[in-house]
C-alpha cells in the first residue's frame, strides 16, 4: 500500500507567559493509503497538536520549529505542508484533507444552516465541477421574451467566467451589482443538491428537511453527522478525526463509528483517528500509535498493541482499564510539566523498569518485530 | 514563641498571592504605557500627600483648601519668583490651588468611585443573584436612569441640592451607580451558573456567604477596569461643574475652580492671545496628565486581566 | 441491609413558558415518577445517556433542587417507615394530619430553611468537572475548609488541622493546602472536591460523574480511593455516569434510566450478564471493548435520544425499540420484579 503522509521529526514549541512549552519533540509517524491510524494519549500527550500541525492549524502561542510533513495530493504531487503558503494551505484544507473535531457543536456556525455551510464547502472546492454541470445541464438556448433570452446569456457568460477565472474584475464588478449577483443562485442550488445527497450518504433520515436546519435544532450525534457530511463532502483522501465521539452518548457513539467504518469503506478514505479510549481503538484501527508527553513510544499493528504491549507506557495504559472483579491498578506520578520535561525518556519518572540511561538518553524508535516500533531502552 | 508561629504560618498564606502579584509585575514590566501610567499616579500620590510641605499655607489660615490671594486686583500675574505659576483673576496663586487641587482631586475621585462602585456591586449582585421582581425593580431603576443624559441629570440635582463640590460628588453618584450595578449583575448571572457556586450552596452556605465570598470575588474584575478609567473621567466632570460654577466655591483649590477663575481671560489682550497662559494652561495640564494617568492605568489592568482568566 | 435513602415517586418538572402572556405551554419531565431505595453502605449506580434525568434526580434528592412531587425519606428509623405507610393506607382525618407530621420531620422533600442547611452535613455531592466545581479564587485550604467554617463545626487552627487530615487522606500533602486550583491537575482537582465533599463526614455521597472528565489512569486512582473512602468512612455512595464499564466495576446495583424514568433495577452481575429491558441491552451491546478480536454484535438504535419534553406516549422507548408492539405505543410498563432482585419497566423484556 501506498504511503500517502509522512511526518517525519516534528518539533511544536509554544511560547506561553510561564515558558516554553515544549509540547511534540520529534514525532515520526507515516500513514498508508485505505488505513485507519490511531492515535492514542491521555491529556498533554500532543496528539490533538500533531493533527493539528498536518493542517497548519496550530494556534498561537504555538510553533512548528522544525519537521516535515509530506503529503501525496489527489493529482499525484508530493507536496511539503509545512512549507506552504496559505493559498495552497486553503486548497489542501476540505479538499484534500479533512478534519472532524470533538466539539459536534463547534465547527458549525450558528447562524447558517447544515445545508448552506456544506455547500459553502463544495462551492469552495468542487466550483469548476459544478460550473461544468450547471453549463451543460441548465444553461441550453430557451425560446421566450428577449429578456429571458439575454438573462440566460448573461449567465452563461458569468459561468464561463466562474470557470476559467474566478477573480477576474468584471466577476467581481458584477457580484456588487445587487440584481445582476442573483447569478450565483443557481450554483447555491446546485451545491445545495449535493448537500442533502451527501447528507443522504450519512444515513440522515429525511435529509432536506435536515438540510433546512440550524444547527441548534439537531442533537449532538446529528450534528456531529452533519460536521462529517461537512468534512467529506469533497472527497478528501485523509480525514482527521480528532475525538469526534468522546462528547456524544454511548448508543450515538456506536452510530457513528458504524458510520464511520462505512463510509471508508465506500469512498476508501485514509483515517487518522484520535482518542484516548482504547475499546474504540480496538474497534476501528488497523495501526496504532501511542503517544506520551509528545513523543511516540509505540506504534504497531492493533492486535500486537494488545496481546504483546512493549512500551511500559502501553502496558501500563492496558492494565489501567477497569475491570469488574480487579483491582483498580493505576500509574503512580502525574503528566509531565512541558516547560520542563524530564531530561531523557519523558516517561521514565513513572516506569517501573526505569534503567539509569533512562534519566540520560532519549530512546529511538527502533522495529522490535516487523511493523511494531518502540522508544525504549529495555529493547535497544 | 506564637509571635514566630503566626508569622510562619502568614508566610505560607501570603506564598500565592505573592505568586499571583510576581506575574502581575512581570505583565507590566512588558507594556511600557502602563509604567507610564503608574509613574504618573504615583507622581500624584507624593504631590497630594506632600502638599503642606511643597505648598505651605499662610499662618493660621482658616482652611488650607481655600487658595490664599495677595492682593484683590483683577488682572492675573505671570510667573515669578513668589508666585510660582503665577496668580490668576483675584491674586489667588495658582501654583498653591494646582498643589492643593490635587489633594482635592483625590478625594472627589476615591470618595465618587468607591461610592458608586460599593452601591453598583451591592444592588448588582442582589439583582443578579435573586433575580424575579427585586432584578426587576432594580433594573428599571437603572433604566430611568439611564433615560436622562448623565450631565444634565447631574446639573438638575446640583441645582435643587445647591451649588457645591459635595453636592457634585452627591449627584454624580446618584447618576453613577447604574453603570456598575449593570456590571456587577451581568457577572453574577454568569457566574451563578458555575458549580462552585452550586457546590457552596450544597455545603450549606447561607445566600450571603454565597454571593460575598464565592460570587463577587469572581465578578469585580471587569469592574477594577472600568473604576480606575472612571477615576480619570470624574474628576473630569467635576472640574466641568466647577468651572461653570456649580461645584467648589470661588477660591477653593480645585483645578475646575482655577479654570473658572480664568474664564475671561482665556483670550488675552488683540496684541497677545495668550498673554494669561498661564492661568488655564497650567491647571489644565494637571487635569490632562492625570486623567491620562488612570487611562493609562485602567488600560493596564485589562491588559493585566486577560492574562489572569487565560491562564485559567 | 438498612435503607438509607428511599424515594417515593419522585417527580422534577422544569415548566416552560411560552405565547404571550407568558403561560405555562409545557413541562420538561426531567424526573417522572421514580421509587428508589439505597442501602447504607452500598454503592448505587445510576446510568442513562444524557438528558434522562440522572443528574437532574441526584442533585434533587439532595436537595440542591426542590421536588415538583414525590417524598424523599433519609436515614428513617424502620419503625416511623412502616408507621408512614400505615398512615397512607388509612385515609381518615387524624391519620392526615399525624401523617402529615411525620412527614414534616422526615420528608426531605418538605425541608426548608435552617434545617435543610442542616442537612447538608449529611448528604454531599462531587461534581463532574473539577475546573469548575472549585472556587478559582480561593486557596485550597479555605475550599475545603469551608464546610467545617459554615457549619461552625471547628475554629481556627483546628480546622487547618482537619482539612491537612483530609488531604493526606485523598492523597495529597501539606506543601498543597496554599495554592490556588488552577496550579493543579485534573485529578488533583478532582480530589480537593472529594476532600470537601468529605471533611463534614457525611452519611451519603452524590458522585455525578466524577470520572468523566478525568483520564483513563487517573480515573483508576480516583475509583481505587472512591472504593477505599467508602470502606473506611462506611459511605453510601449514589454513582452516577453514563460509562457502563465504570459503574460496572464499582456499583453493587444498578439502575439504568430513560427520559425520566427507571427502566431496569438489578445486581450489577445480574444486570451485565443478563439485561431484560432492551434499551439496557442496547446500551450494553454498544460499549465499544478494549479487546480487537473480540467482536461484539452490537444494536444499533435507530433515530437520537429524544426529548423530555414532550415523551412519547405509552413506552417511552417505544420510537427506538426493534420489538415495539401494538400495546408498547399505548400503555406504559410498570416497573416489576421478574426475579429476586431484578426489576424490569417492559411488556416483552428479554429473557
Amino acid at each position: 500500500m501506498e504511503e500517502i503522509l509522512n511526518i517525519k521529526n516534528l518539533v511544536v514549541r509554544f511560547y506561553t507567559y510561564e515558558g516554553v512549552v515544549k509540547a511534540i519533540e520529534g514525532v515520526n509517524l507515516s500513514l498508508k493509503k485505505g488505513e485507519t491510524l490511531g492515535l492514542v494519549g491521555e491529556t498533554g500527550s500532543g496528539k490533538s497538536v500533531t493533527s493539528l500541525s498536518i493542517l497548519a492549524l496550530v494556534p498561537p502561542p504555538g510553533k512548528v520549529e522544525d519537521g516535515e510533513i509530506f503529503f501525496k495530493c489527489k493529482d499525484g504531487r508530493k507536496l511539503n505542508l509545512l512549507k506552504l503558503g496559505e493559498k495552497e494551505l486553503m486548497h489542501i484544507r476540505g479538499n484534500e484533507i479533512s478534519m472532524v473535531f470533538q466539539e459536534p457543536g463547534a465547527a458549525l456556525n450558528p447562524l447558517y444552516t447544515i445545508g448552506e455551510q456544506i455547500a459553502e464547502a463544495i462551492i469552495l472546492h468542487r466550483r469548476k465541477e459544478l460550473c461544468r454541470k450547471i453549463l451543460e445541464k441548465e444553461l441550453r438556448s430557451v425560446n421566450g421574451l428577449p429578456f429571458k433570452k439575454l438573462l440566460l446569456r448573461f449567465e452563461k457568460w458569468a459561468y464561463k467566467k466562474l470557470l476559467e477565472d474566478p477573480n477576474s474584475l468584471s466577476l467581481k464588478i458584477v457580484s456588487k451589482i445587487p440584481l445582476l449577483n442573483l447569478y450565483s443562485r443557481r450554483l447555491k442550488k446546485y451545491a445545495k443538491k449535493e448537500a442533502v445527497k451527501i447528507l443522504r450518504d450519512m444515513r440522515i433520515a429525511d435529509p432536506e428537511r435536515v438540510a433546512d436546519m440550524y444547527p441548534h435544532e439537531l442533537s449532538g450525534g446529528m450534528k456531529q453527522r452533519a460536521v462529517i457530511a461537512m468534512a467529506l463532502a469533497c472527497n478528501p483522501i485523509l480525514l482527521i478525526a480528532d475525538e469526534p465521539t468522546t462528547n456524544l452518548d454511548v448508543t450515538v457513539q456506536a452510530q457513528i463509528l458504524n458510520l464511520i467504518r462505512e463510509l471508508k469503506k465506500q469512498f476508501d478514505t485514509t483515517v487518522l483517528y484520535i482518542t484516548h479510549d482504547l475499546g474504540v481503538i480496538a474497534e476501528m484501527c488497523n495501526r496504532v500509535a501511542v503517544m506520551y508527553a509528545g513523543v511516540i513510544c509505540e506504534l504497531a499493528e492493533v492486535n500486537r498493541i494488545f496481546e504483546k504491549p512493549l512500551h511500559p507506557y502501553t502496558k501500563a495504559l492496558l492494565e489501567c482499564i477497569p475491570r469488574p472483579g480487579k483491582k483498580f491498578k493505576s500509574i503512580k506520578g502525574e503528566v509531565p510539566n512541558l516547560i520542563n520535561p524530564p531530561p531523557g525518556c519523558r516517561f521514565h519518572p513513572r516506569c517501573p523498569w526505569a534503567m539509569e540511561i533512562c534519566s540520560k538518553v532519549t530512546p529511538k524508535m527502533v522495529e522490535v518485530e516487523k511493523g511494531h516500533y518502540v522508544a525504549c531502552h529495555l529493547y535497544g | 514563641m506564637v509571635l514566630r508561629v503566626r508569622f510562619e504560618s502568614f508566610k505560607k498564606e501570603a506564598g500565592p498571592t505573592i505568586r499571583e502579584l510576581k506575574f502581575i509585575v512581570k505583565r507590566i514590566r512588558k507594556s511600557p504605557l502602563s509604567i507610564v501610567g503608574i509613574i504618573i499616579i504615583l507622581t500624584f500620590v507624593a504631590i497630594a500627600i506632600l502638599a503642606p510641605i511643597l505648598a505651605p499655607p499662610p499662618e493660621g489660615w482658616y482652611d488650607p483648601y481655600m487658595i490664599p490671594r495677595d492682593g484683590f486686583s483683577v488682572t492675573p500675574r505671570p510667573p515669578s519668583p513668589e508666585h510660582l505659576f503665577g496668580t490668576a483673576e483675584g491674586q489667588y496663586d495658582i501654583y498653591y490651588g494646582c498643589i492643593w487641587g490635587t489633594r482635592t482631586a483625590f478625594r472627589v475621585g476615591l470618595i465618587v468611585v468607591g461610592c458608586t462602585v460599593l452601591m453598583g456591586i451591592a444592588i448588582g449582585s442582589i439583582s443578579g443573584y435573586y433575580g424575579g421582581k427585586i432584578d426587576e425593580i432594580f433594573m428599571r431603576l437603572t433604566d430611568v436612569i439611564y433615560a436622562f443624559p448623565g450631565i444634565v441629570l447631574v446639573m438638575v440635582l446640583v441645582v435643587i441640592l445647591g451649588p457645591s463640590l459635595e453636592s457634585v460628588m452627591m449627584a454624580i453618584i446618584l447618576v453613577g451607580w447604574p453603570t456598575y450595578a449593570r456590571l456587577v449583575r451581568g457577572e453574577v448571572l454568569r457566574i451563578k451558573q458555575e458549580d462552585f457556586v452550586e457546590a457552596a450552596k450544597a455545603m450549606g452556605c447561607s445566600d450571603f456567604r454565597v454571593i460575598v465570598r464565592h460570587v463577587l470575588p469572581n465578578a469585580i474584575f471587569p469592574l477594577l477596569a472600568v473604576a480606575t478609567l472612571d477615576m480619570g473621567s470624574i474628576v473630569l466632570t467635576v472640574a466641568a461643574f466647577s468651572f461653570l460654577g456649580l461645584g467648589a466655591p470661588i477660591g477653593y483649590a480645585d483645578w475646575g475652580q482655577m479654570i473658572a477663575l480664568s474664564r475671561n481671560w482665556i483670550i488675552g489682550t488683540p496684541a497677545n492671545p495668550y498673554e494669561y497662559w498661564y492661568t488655564f494652561i497650567i491647571p489644565g495640564i494637571f487635569i490632562f496628565t492625570f486623567v491620562l494617568g488612570w487611562g493609562l492605568l485602567g488600560d493596564a489592568f485589562r491588559d493585566i486581566l486577560d492574562p489572569m482568566l487565560r491562564r485559567r | 441491609m438498612r435503607a438509607l435513602l428511599e424515594v417515593e415517586n419522585l417527580k422534577k418538572y422544569y415548566p416552560i413558558f411560552g405565547g404571550l402572556f407568558k403561560k405555562k405551554i409545557a413541562d420538561v419531565k426531567a424526573v417522572d415518577g421514580i421509587n428508589l431505595t439505597i442501602f447504607k453502605g452500598e454503592c448505587f449506580g445510576l446510568v442513562g445517556e444524557s438528558g434522562c434525568g440522572k443528574t437532574t434526580f441526584g442533585k434533587t434528592v439532595i436537595r440542591l433542587l426542590e421536588p415538583t412531587a414525590g417524598h424523599i425519606y433519609f436515614d428513617v428509623p424502620p419503625g416511623v417507615r412502616e408507621r408512614i405507610k400505615e398512615l397512607e393506607l388509612d385515609g381518615s382525618h387524624t391519620a392526615l394530619k399525624e401523617l402529615e407530621k411525620l412527614r414534616k420531620e422526615y420528608d426531605l422533600a418538605t425541608y426548608k430553611g435552617k434545617k435543610l442547611r442542616r442537612l447538608r452535613r449529611r448528604m454531599q455531592i462531587v461534581y463532574q468537572d473539577p475546573t469548575t466545581s472549585l472556587n478559582p479564587r480561593m486557596l485550597v485550604k479555605d475550599i475545603v475548609g469551608e464546610p467545617l467554617k459554615v457549619h461552625k463545626l471547628a475554629k481556627g487552627r483546628e480546622i487547618t488541622e482537619r482539612v491537612l487530615e483530609i488531604l493526606q487522606r485523598v492523597g495529597l500533602s501539606e506543601k498543597h493546602l496554599y495554592r490556588y486550583p488552577h496550579e493543579f491537575s485534573g485529578g488533583q482537582r478532582q480530589r480537593i472536591a472529594i476532600a470537601r465533599a468529605l471533611i463534614t463526614h457525611p452519611e451519603f455521597l452524590i458522585l455525578d460523574e466524577p470520572t468523566s472528565a478525568v483520564d483513563v489512569s487517573v480515573r483508576s486512582q480516583l475509583l481505587d480511593l472512591f472504593m477505599s473512602l467508602q470502606k473506611e468512612y462506611s459511605l453510601t455512595y449514589l454513582f452516577i455516569s453514563h460509562d457502563l464499564s465504570v459503574v460496572e466495576c464499582i456499583s453493587n446495583r444498578v439502575g439504568v434510566m430513560y427520559l425520566g424514568k427507571i427502566v431496569e433495577l438489578a445486581s450489577t452481575r445480574e444486570l451485565f450478564n443478563n439485561p431484560l429491558h432492551p434499551y439496557t441491552k442496547a446500551l450494553i451491546s454498544a460499549i465499544p471493548i478494549p479487546d480487537p478480536n473480540v467482536k461484539r454484535e452490537k444494536i444499533l438504535l435507530s433515530g437520537d435520544v429524544p426529548s423530555p419534553v414532550n415523551p412519547p406516549p405509552g413506552c417511552r422507548f417505544h420510537p427506538r425499540c426493534w420489538k415495539a408492539k401494538d400495546i408498547c405505543r399505548v400503555k406504559e410498563p410498570p416497573l416489576v420484579k421478574m426475579k429476586e432482585n431484578h426489576f424490569v419497566a417492559c411488556h416483552f423484556p428479554e429473557s
